[in-house]
């Protein structure tokens, strides 16, 4: 039958197409739509790491995890609006309510970051339409007071939490750990298969760091800084406390602050710290510094007369006057500091000389940043030496003619503090890891200029402060060392009328400082010199420190 | 006698093996419809024991027989064909009217329209035919236009190919055979080209970026279930593919499961066992006593080779997609049934080969 053995042929042929085709898939692009096959029935799901906590000296915690939650609504179903009062931000939810009400959504996200009590609260009053899905959120115990110390918490482009500004920013990936990840296998509608693999990747915890912040410390200058601004009527300030010989900082605070937990109500601009991110003009407080480098240079002796002193000093065009117009000829380098003698501290200048000041400006800091452990530091660039005229390094004897942060001069000042070395200024001092703290190491200080140069700089502020204006203000029978500032604050090659930096910085005590500290007020108003107003706040202030480090007064 | 055993060996193994892969293939949409994973398992079950009782009889009785009641079958057939077009009878499922509804269970008449088309056939063509070629074609084309207006173009092509096949092996001349070929691929055309969903198929056929969702989605996966079975598979039960990515998965899709848990030794294996059935059930049509057990015998062989090969073309991306089930292994009781009958009356024939009048088998 060779009909049969034809048709028989056929098929055999099919069969033979067949296996051929089978082969093609399942041996030549088998791995193509293996991947295929992946990419359909599984997903990575990132599993959020516990975040660490920044914690106090007293390991107090200043920023903490907690579990918050998003409320969201079916406009559809929603029975009742009157749980909006409840909302923390009301105000947007309500808009957010209505953009829904007016959309055909069933699934809308209302509000963020609600806390749990809040939930409980909606929850008992058996609205339907709405729910609540969990949502890492971000507390912080002291609230404003610590804005601009620890930054703050959002979730950046790909939905995780990352840290921003202050100590969240800078320690990010610390705090942050590594998120985990979760491999699902789903059916072709992304519903979960019950008996698929689960293959998980745990999450990393996020490390705590230890900060050498005092919550004391912390406390009195954020309240004495807000008293202040209420007396002295001034629109902002700062205040940050340095230990002078490693650079921990106790205390740091900035008005007006935000509040970290609710960051999105507040300007972009209200982010960054004014202390590291701010540049100003400091002023008379820098004449402490031109005066170090020009003792630890050896250009002048503190029984040096100034030949210059008896009237104002003309650098080519420009007139250099005192600020209140008052001449003292004959003047010594302790006269100079005393009287915050902008006459004396350009004779001063003037002697050291242009390359060896701006050598002595950049030994001190100025110029670079100072390496603090906060994201936003920023350093205003130093011009190059020769793009310096004579006008412009003769008026830096006095604080002008240079844009600095404060922490810069908070550094340097400190150098005068602890006898001659520059420190890095640091807020965290160690992570916890297995409740253990493993101290970061730190950078050590580099002395810059001589101990005895300091001392006697030193000197000169402990009796600018004896003698001078302040000496109404200051606790008695403590030495303080001490330099006021009021700096104009330049506007596009001028100087602003009406805007003024008022400043004190010091430390105590003098001869072995437990503290040294800057405090800078924003146009206070009517009266605006350091010496009036952020001197009283700073000697207000070291009255506490006094107290509450056990210092005795000396005599 | 070794072929009939490995006949039929090669057909319970068959059905047992499809009985295993219903089970694997249906746990997801037995679930989700029945909330009972083994829902279409317990049915299919039943349906093989049924028909293996129905093969075991039919095997015993003489392949002659069925040269008697074939008229009546086939008339049957007709009939019931045309009663499953009536709405309110036929139960209309996935825009088809393929199933009769009794009770019980549903009956889809275009499977005991295939048996019966081939006995009639064979029993018509048993003198050669050449003077009869326009009956033929008539007979052929009552059951195909109906099955046509359900529409189940599928069954349709399997349904001409065996009336073709039959009408080859009962001696038909090469011109009339010839000349129905272009006339079936002119139909085919037509038909195609007057419904929108086959002509989609044809297209996704040609161009698989077209349409990446629609028609070529259910092609691209059961090839995604091939491809990630590889060679050796993901193991029984483990396939992925079933988790409803995977359309008609217990029916039409079946092999893509096995390909997926079984790999290509498993695709390969399945593939073999169906050419060897076929090769058995030619055997037995060559070596038939008469011409109407070897028209029957080879019109069977015939129905289960088109249809292996329309379902597994399909699946492998070879030809267009036509949704026909897999023989002997598919879920669906009608089919499994009336192709278990089937294979008993292939039995049978090869149980009453020619030879066997010389040395009868001892039992």
């Amino acid at each position: 039958m060779s009909r049969i053995r034809l048709l028989k042929f056929v098929f055999w042929l099919g069969g033979l197409g067949i296996a051929c085709r089978l082969i093609y898939w399942q041996v030549f692009q088998a791995s193509s739509l293996k991947a295929q096959a992946d990419q359909q029935q599984l997903t990575w799901f990132d599993i959020p790491s516990p975040r660490g906590d920044i914690l106090a000296s007293d390991l107090f915690p200043l920023a903490t995890s907690v579990e918050n939650y998003l409320l969201y609504i079916d406009p559809q179903k929603l029975s009742s609006t009157d749980f909006l009062a409840s909302l923390p931000s009301s105000d947007s939810a309500k808009a957010r309510l209505q953009t829904a009400l007016d959309s055909s959504l069933s699934w809308y996200v209302l509000s963020h970051q609600v806390p749990q009590s809040v939930k409980e609260e909606i929850e008992s009053r058996h609205i339907s339409g709405l729910g609540f899905e969990p949502e890492p959120g971000r507390t912080y115990p002291e609230g404003t007071a610590s804005a601009y110390l620890l930054g703050f918490v959002a979730q950046n482009q790909s939905g995780l939490p990352q840290g921003y500004f202050g100590l969240e920013g800078f320690y990010d990936r610390l705090l942050s750990g590594r998120p985990g990840r979760l491999l699902q296998e789903h059916d072709a509608f992304n519903r979960p298969i019950i008996f698929g693999k689960n293959f998980r990747i745990l999450p990393q915890s996020g490390h705590s760091i230890k900060t050498s912040i005092d919550r004391t410390v912390q406390h009195i200058i954020y309240q004495a800084l807000s008293d202040g601004l209420a007396k002295y009527n001034a629109r902002g300030g700062s205040i940050a406390v340095l230990e002078p010989f490693t650079g921990q900082v106790l205390g740091l605070v900035s008005i007006p602050g935000y509040d970290p937990a609710a960051f999105s109500k507040y300007s972009q601009s209200d982010y960054p710290n004014p202390l590291v991110a701010d540049s100003y003009e400091p002023g008379s407080t820098f004449k402490a510094i031109v005066m170090a480098a020009a003792l630890d240079s050896g250009v002048v002796t503190p029984q040096t007369i100034c030949a210059t002193c008896s009237g104002p000093v003309t650098i080519g065009d420009a007139t250099v006057r005192s600020y209140n117009d008052k001449y003292y000829p004959g003047s010594d380098m302790f006269d100079v500091i005393l009287h915050s003698d902008n006459v004396g501290m350009v004779f001063v200048s003037r002697k050291l000389g242009r390359s060896q000041l701006l050598d002595y400006i950049r030994r001190f800091g100025f110029g670079s940043p100072t390496g603090i452990d906060l994201q936003e530091e920023s350093s205003p660039p130093l011009r190059p030496d020769d793009q310096w005229r004579e006008i412009d390094w003769a008026t830096l004897g006095f604080g002008q003619g240079i844009a600095i942060t404060r922490l810069q001069l908070l550094r340097a000042v400190s150098v005068i503090a602890n006898g001659g070395k520059l420190v890095s200024p640091r807020i965290g001092s160690g992570q916890l890891i297995n409740g253990r703290i493993e101290p970061f190491s730190p950078t050590p200080p580099t002395r810059i200029i001589s101990a005895k140069s300091a001392a006697l700089v030193t000197q000169m502020m402990v009796n600018g402060v004896n003698r001078g204006e302040v000496r109404y203000y200051k606790p008695p029978g403590f030495q303080i060392a001490g330099k006021t500032g009021t700096a104009q604050v330049p506007i596009s090659g001028h100087y602003d009328p009406t805007k003024v930096i008022s400043s004190f910085i010091g430390f105590a005590p003098a001869d072995n400082p437990k503290f040294v500290m800057l405090v800078t007020l924003d146009d206070p108003t009517p009266s605006q010199w350091g010496s009036t107003t952020a001197a009283p706040i700073w000697f207000s202030i070291a009255r506490q420190l006094f107290a509450y480090y056990g210092i005795p007064p000396t005599n | 006698m070794a072929s009939v055993r490995l006949l039929v060996v090669l057909i319970v193994s068959l059905a047992i093996f499809g009985l295993i892969m219903v089970a694997s293939s249906s746990v997801v949409t037995a679930q989700r419809d029945f909330s009972d994973r083994w829902f279409y398992l317990k049915l299919q079950s039943v349906w093989t024991a049924l028909g293996l009782v129905g093969l075991v009889i039919v095997s015993k009785i003489n392949p002659s027989y069925w040269e008697k009641p074939a008229p009546f079958l086939y008339i049957t057939s007709l009939i019931l064909l045309l009663v499953v077009l009536i709405p309110g009878i036929g139960l209309k499922l996935l825009g088809a009217r393929r199933w009769l509804d009794l009770g019980l269970f549903s009956f889809q008449p275009a499977e005991l329209a295939k048996l019966s088309l081939i006995m009639y056939l064979s029993a018509f063509l048993k003198a050669p035919p050449a003077s009869r070629f326009l009956q033929f074609l008539v007979l052929l084309a009552l059951p195909v236009g109906l099955i046509l207006f359900q529409p189940d173009l599928g069954t349709a092509l399997i349904l001409a190919g065996i009336g073709l096949a039959v009408y080859f092996v009962a001696g038909g001349r090469w011109l009339h055979f010839f000349g129905l070929v272009p006339l079936a691929i002119a139909c085919l055309t037509l038909f195609i080209i007057i419904s929108p969903y086959r002509l989609a198929r044809l297209r996704t056929y040609f161009d698989s970026s077209h349409d990446p969702l629609g028609s070529s989605y259910q092609v691209r996966q059961a090839l995604i279930s091939l491809g990630s079975g590889g060679l050796f598979g993901r193991g029984l039960g483990q396939s992925r593919q079933k988790y409803e990515f995977l359309p008609e998965v217990t029916t039409d899709s079946i092999f893509a499961v096995i390909g997926e848990e079984f790999g290509l030794l498993g695709t390969l294996l399945v593939l073999s066992a169906f050419w060897l059935l076929i090769h058995l059930g030619f055997q037995a049509s060559a070596a038939a006593p008469s011409p109407f057990t070897r028209n029957l015998a080879a019109g069977i062989s015939s129905w289960l080779g088109i249809q292996t090969f329309l379902n597994l073309s399909s699946q492998v991306a070879l030809t267009p997609l036509t949704g026909v089930p897999l023989p002997l292994v598919s879920y669906g009781g009608s089919s499994l049934v009336v192709l278990l009958l089937a294979s008993g009356i292939l039995i049978s024939i090869s149980r009453h080969e020619k030879t066997s009048f010389y040395r009868r088998p001892s039992h």
